[in-house]
């Protein structure tokens, strides 16, 4: 994978209705959408699911080819898990049965079903990361674990928000930094995609060495100019953005599971709407 | 056959994605033996992206570079052979050291050139040498050198591969008076021992003026003038206009010059004016 292939941690401001949002809003929506994309047993209520979210990415107003990149990303996982279930998933008929390989319908049926499976969960994380700035999704961590101060946790609940923030806002720069080391090493001759094993270890020193020593340097250089601007610790510590929750969010949030439980009551009466849909015709 | 020749160099970054920007747009340029070619534009005009191309870092989109009358990309069985010919230091480039010693990690090009063991000692020495690096220096890990001295480290690690073309992007940024002229005297003096051709990126027209020979100004992709730094700074408005500017000693004799002394408006060191205003007292003008 190139670097250049990571979206991770990718916002994308489009001051759209769902960049509006409240971040907690978006953040407990989609672990609900995740919970009951594993809850759904079939084609008709994932393929609700699957409408949902692109009801939601159409309304981010991002690119489709953004939301593709990710996919492209996690391509390789898809087909393993793909063709582990058509290999080992066995019921219905028989298709293919040569040799010790065994194709049945079913195990298509959930090749295909857990690779939809699969690319909804991302597409859907991708929606929160592209629309949520790094910094407002761990301030909706901070706020949602809020209770934890009830039984003495307050302050480590603010120093692990901190610590997640400063990591997410520091992986580009990383990235970026990595790759600006490994391009002044090419330049000095450094070969880092030929060789045996040993040799491309030892290839990568000359950028791990300066990589980890900036990320030293960078970590003196923030903590200093963070002291410079009195910060002590979450206690008394005032937000500059305020989260509210307005009727939007609770429209959307009830709305998106909604939609969500409708999806599960298709998996539990799919077979009864199936024949009662036959009886009409 | 010019030593380095560009020929219609095209890039777009972030093709396929919200963010396209042309960085580099239709450009065309040559090289000789032995000039110091300054490189100046505002920032995000392209020059960063040319000389990454010149070194076969990143791919143009379109366009050929000639290396000696050959295709970097084509006639050159590794890239690796075009980057010791044509060799690049970053800006910043001391945060590219990671040897336990400065000779140590000054000998890292010509290590991966394959070279032999009395070769690169002698070119480590020569280029530590060319550079103002003291023996003692040479044992000292660079971690526990001084910025300047870092800087002058790194740029020891190119030299050291003997490139026939040398270029440096702001090799003076966030150094001292003291620092920076050291720096681009031991440029020049690189030039004058081996005959290479330099390629300077800067954000100082008094550095520019001091050092190069000719000016390679970029403007959103574009060239936008390339020629003699006097002809290139007597543009003064049109530097202007694209974020530039020309020497303060330069706006110093053309004020002097507008409100009727007898001094000529091309001049770009202190010294050419301090010889002007000389000669013009002489002459009894002032």
């Amino acid at each position: 994978m190139m670097m250049s292939d990571i979206t991770f941690g990718q916002f994308i401001d489009t001051n759209s209705f769902v960049h509006k949002l409240d971040p907690r809003t978006k953040l407990l929506v989609l672990i609900v959408y995740i919970v009951f994309l594993f809850i759904a047993d079939n084609f008709i209520s994932i393929g609700v699911l699957l409408l949902l979210l692109l009801a939601g990415i159409i309304c981010s107003k991002i690119p489709m080819i953004m939301y593709l990149k990710n996919i492209k990303a996690i391509l390789p996982v898809v087909i393993l898990t793909s063709l582990l279930n058509v290999f080992y998933v066995s019921g219905g008929k028989v298709l293919v049965d040569w040799w010790i390989i065994t194709i049945t319908s079913e195990g298509i049926y959930r090749a295909l079903f857990m690779a939809l499976r699969i690319i909804l969960l991302i597409l859907s994380s991708a929606v929160l990361s592209y629309t949520t700035s790094p910094t407002s999704l761990t301030g909706a961590i901070e706020s949602l674990l809020k209770p934890l101060k009830y039984i003495g946790l307050s302050n480590a609940v603010h120093t692990m928000a901190m610590t997640m923030t400063i990591a997410l806002r520091f992986i580009p720069t990383l990235i970026e930094e990595t790759q600006k080391i490994m391009n002044a090493q090419k330049a000095r001759g450094a070969d880092l995609d030929s060789g045996n094993l040993i040799q491309r270890v030892k290839a990568l020193l000359p950028i791990l060495i300066p990589l980890l020593i900036s990320s030293v340097r960078r970590a003196y250089e923030l903590a200093e100019a963070m002291e410079c601007r009195c910060y002590n610790g979450g206690e008394g510590r005032t937000k500059f953005r305020v989260m509210k929750y307005g009727l939007c969010d609770l429209l959307a949030g009830v709305l998106i599971i909604f939609v969500c439980a409708a999806s599960i009551v298709l998996n539990v009466y799919y077979t009864q709407l199936i024949s009662t849909v036959l009886a009409i015709f | 056959m010019s030593l380095l020749e560009v020929k219609n160099l095209t890039y777009t970054y972030g093709q396929g994605t919200p963010f396209v920007t042309h960085a580099v747009n239709d450009v065309s340029f040559s090289v000789e033996n032995g000039e110091i070619i300054g490189l100046i534009g505002h920032t995000g005009s392209g020059k960063s992206t040319i000389v990454q191309m010149l070194n076969g870092l990143i791919e143009p989109e379109n366009g050929t570079i000639l290396f000696d009358g050959r295709n970097i990309k084509t006639d050159f069985k590794k890239i690796k052979e075009v980057r010791f010919n044509i060799g690049l230091v970053f800006q910043y480039p001391e945060y590219q050291l990671f040897e336990e010693t400065v000779e140590k990690d000054i000998a890292y090009g010509p290590t991966n050139m394959g070279l032999s063991s009395d070769e690169i000692a002698e070119r480590v020495k020569y280029a530590a040498e060319l550079v103002g690096l003291t023996d003692e220096m040479l044992k000292k890990s660079p971690f526990d050198l001084s910025g300047g001295e870092k800087r002058r480290v790194a740029i020891a690690g190119i030299i050291a591969m003997r490139p026939k073309v040398l270029i440096l992007d702001e090799p003076t940024a966030g150094l001292d008076p003291k620092g920076r002229d050291m720096i681009l005297s031991r440029i020049k003096e690189y030039r004058n021992e081996t005959g290479a051709a330099v390629i300077i990126v800067s954000h100082s027209m008094e550095d520019m003026a001091k050092t190069a020979d000719k000016l390679l100004v970029m403007n959103r992709g574009n060239i936008e003038m390339f020629d003699k730094v006097s002809n290139v700074f007597s543009n003064v408005e049109r530097l202007v206009d694209i974020g530039l500017d020309v020497p303060h000693v330069t706006k110093i004799a053309i004020e002097l010059n507008k409100r009727g002394f007898d001094i000529p408006k091309n001049i770009f060191t202190v010294s050419d004016l301090k010889e002007a205003i000389i000669s013009c007292k002489k002459g009894g003008n002032l």
